[in-house]
């Protein structure tokens, strides 16, 4: 293959795999997020107790998550269909990735939060502060670099879901892998997308790690 | 009317392990002005009591009058209103780690709903007063534990509190800061009129700052007074335990131990020499300390004089006005 034509593959293929696993990451933490909040606050040791509620979601989640993604990925692709209209490409791929990441982000948020010191709960607690203010005010607050830390290990656990949908025409650095290197034998792009994919978990990773260290207070 | 009236309350915690009988039927009337000290050992429930009086604890029984009010009868957001006229501070301060200190203070302005600006002068004002004006942009982890008690107190102050309620607020501090501490609370209790709970396991904080204090002993309250009158003449085991020196006494046969206590004045004269001479006992000294209780200079002294003269002895410190009990 000419130079210009594989860099042009690969160019694109980064992108369709930064297309996929942001966009799967963000819509996860929009479900994620307020999940694992509530799965913390409902908790008997939470803020609102509530067991009902605590056992359902926990249930929901602990499915989803013991499902293997690969399964998961063929399992779900009605649905995907069903809301983008096809099953092929990296748009269709956002689906099963966000259906398995959000889960697995509400564990995260939930972890992190728990990290709160129970203390300072108690003293905004004591100092007439509702539940909500107390959400919005003090646990995401008091969270933030340990949710930034998980958000980081959420983006490049999403990226390696992503690759994984290669397998099924996902799109990305997964497909090219796959494709190239799995069925053509061509061992050398298969190589190249390798080392994008490091480089771009690398990329992930020190970004996460700067902005923690900037947003943590805590170590100086 | 009480600021605080805790009436009939006992709190039972259900574990897994069984019933926990946190406190029992507790009696207590607070004052507005007092600074009250609780004190008992580790475990004795005192934090129960103090989480009770804000209703962070649910009694199991009985109930709290705050301001008169019955706090059992508040609506949650009534609860979360009478909240914000009492301060907490804590053991482990409890402060935002995310948060410099100016915002810590801005916190529960916040939570009341009070304008960034105007939430934000008050914290300056209570930053001058806990002496922390240069540090207002300090985070938590910049800060010494003694200067994060203080904006700890200072965060407690935002909302003008009735009361504000100490929860070991000195046990993790040194004897130096835990002694500035106390002075920074009696301060706040004499020029802004708050009145101060206090619970502690120490004594000695005891000594320095409260009025009155009610000594907790396994879940009950055994002893409840002015701070002058059971430090002279504590009655309960547990009060003793707390207030007369340890491995001071090894009794003697055929002798009396007794404790004098004396109050500001007669520490001046010279009582055990003229007890010598006027009675002519050979009285010997265990165990003699000054101590600073309230403001006011206060010596005990434990001596043990022969079982036979021991008449004389009462007689003699009766006609001399200088309290003294009867140790076994
Ligand atoms: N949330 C709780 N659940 C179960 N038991 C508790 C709880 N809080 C306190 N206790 C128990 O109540 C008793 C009194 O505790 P606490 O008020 O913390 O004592 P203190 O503050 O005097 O050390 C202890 O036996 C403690 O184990
Ligand atoms: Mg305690």
């Amino acid at each position: 293959m000419e130079i210009a034509k594989l860099a042009d593959l690969l160019v694109r293929g980064t992108g369709e795999t930064l297309y996929m696993t942001l966009v799967s990451t963000l819509i996860a933490y929009i479900i994620g997020l307020p999940t694992g909040i509530i799965l913390n606050i409902t908790d008997k040791e939470g803020i609102c107790p509530n067991k009902g509620v605590n056992v359902v979601l926990g249930v929901i989640v602990n499915i989803i998550r013991s499902i293997p993604f690969i399964i998961l990925l063929v399992a779900i692709i009605p649905v995907t269909r069903f809301i983008v209209g096809t099953s092929i490409g990296s748009t269709a791929t956002i689906v099963p990735l966000t259906a398995a990441a959000g889960p697995f982000v509400a564990r995260m948020v939930e972890s992190s939060i728990k990290e709160v010191d129970a203390g300072v709960i108690e003293a905004a607690q004591s100092m007439g502060a509702s539940p909500i203010q107390i959400i919005f005010k003090v646990l995401i607050p008091e969270a933030k670099p340990s949710l930034i830390v998980g958000s980081t290990i959420a983006v490049t656990t999403i990226l390696g879901y992503s690759t994984m949908a290669g397998f099924v025409g996902g799109g990305g650095l997964g497909s090219i892998a796959i494709n190239y290197g799995y069925y053509r034998y061509q061992t050398d792009i298969m190589m190249v997308t390798v080392v994008l994919l490091v480089i771009v978990v690398q990329l992930f990773q020190e970004v996460g790690m700067r902005i923690t260290r900037k947003t943590d207070k805590r170590i100086n | 009317m009480p600021l605080v009236k805790i009436q009939d309350l006992s709190k039972t915690f259900h574990t897994a392990n069984g019933d926990v009988q946190a406190l029992k039927n507790i009696n207590l009337s607070i004052e507005q002005g007092d600074i009250f000290g609780i004190i008992g050992l580790s475990g004795a429930g005192k934090s129960t009591l103090v989480r009770c009086i804000n209703f962070l604890e649910i009694p199991t029984e009985g109930t709290v009058f705050f301001e008169g009010k019955d706090l059992t009868e508040l609506t949650h957001k009534e609860l979360l209103k009478a909240r914000q006229s009492m301060g907490m501070i804590f053991q482990g301060f409890n402060l935002l780690e995310q948060r410099t200190a100016i915002r810590n203070i801005c916190f529960p302005l916040e939570i009341a709903g009070v304008s960034k600006r105007d939430a934000e002068k008050r914290a300056r004002e209570l930053l001058k007063i806990v002496g922390l004006e240069d540090r207002e942009k300090s985070y938590p982890s910049q800060l010494s534990g003694g200067q994060k008690q203080r904006v700890a107190i200072a965060r407690a102050l935002a909302t003008n509190p009735k009361v504000l309620l100490c929860d070991e607020a000195t046990s993790a501090l040194d004897p130096n800061t835990t002694r500035s501490i106390l002075a920074l609370l009696k301060e706040i209790n004499e020029t802004m009129g708050v009145t101060v709970i206090i619970i502690t396991h120490e004594m000695s904080v005891i000594e320095q700052i409260c009025n009155r204090v009610a000594v907790i002993d396994k879940s009950r309250i055994v002893e409840e007074g002015s701070v002058k009158d059971i430090f002279a003449n504590p009655k309960s085991d547990m009060a003793k335990q707390l207030i007369l020196p340890k491995n001071a006494i090894h009794s003697l046969d055929n002798f009396k131990t007794v404790r004098l206590v004396f109050d500001g004045l007669s520490s001046y004269e010279p009582v055990i020499a003229n007890l010598i001479m006027e009675c002519n006992v050979p009285a010997n000294i265990m165990y003699a300390n000054t101590k600073d209780v309230n403001g006011v200079a206060a010596g005990e002294m434990i001596i043990q004089v022969p079982d036979t003269a021991m008449d004389k002895v009462s007689a003699y410190f009766d006609r001399i006005g200088i309290k003294y009990k009867e140790e076994i």
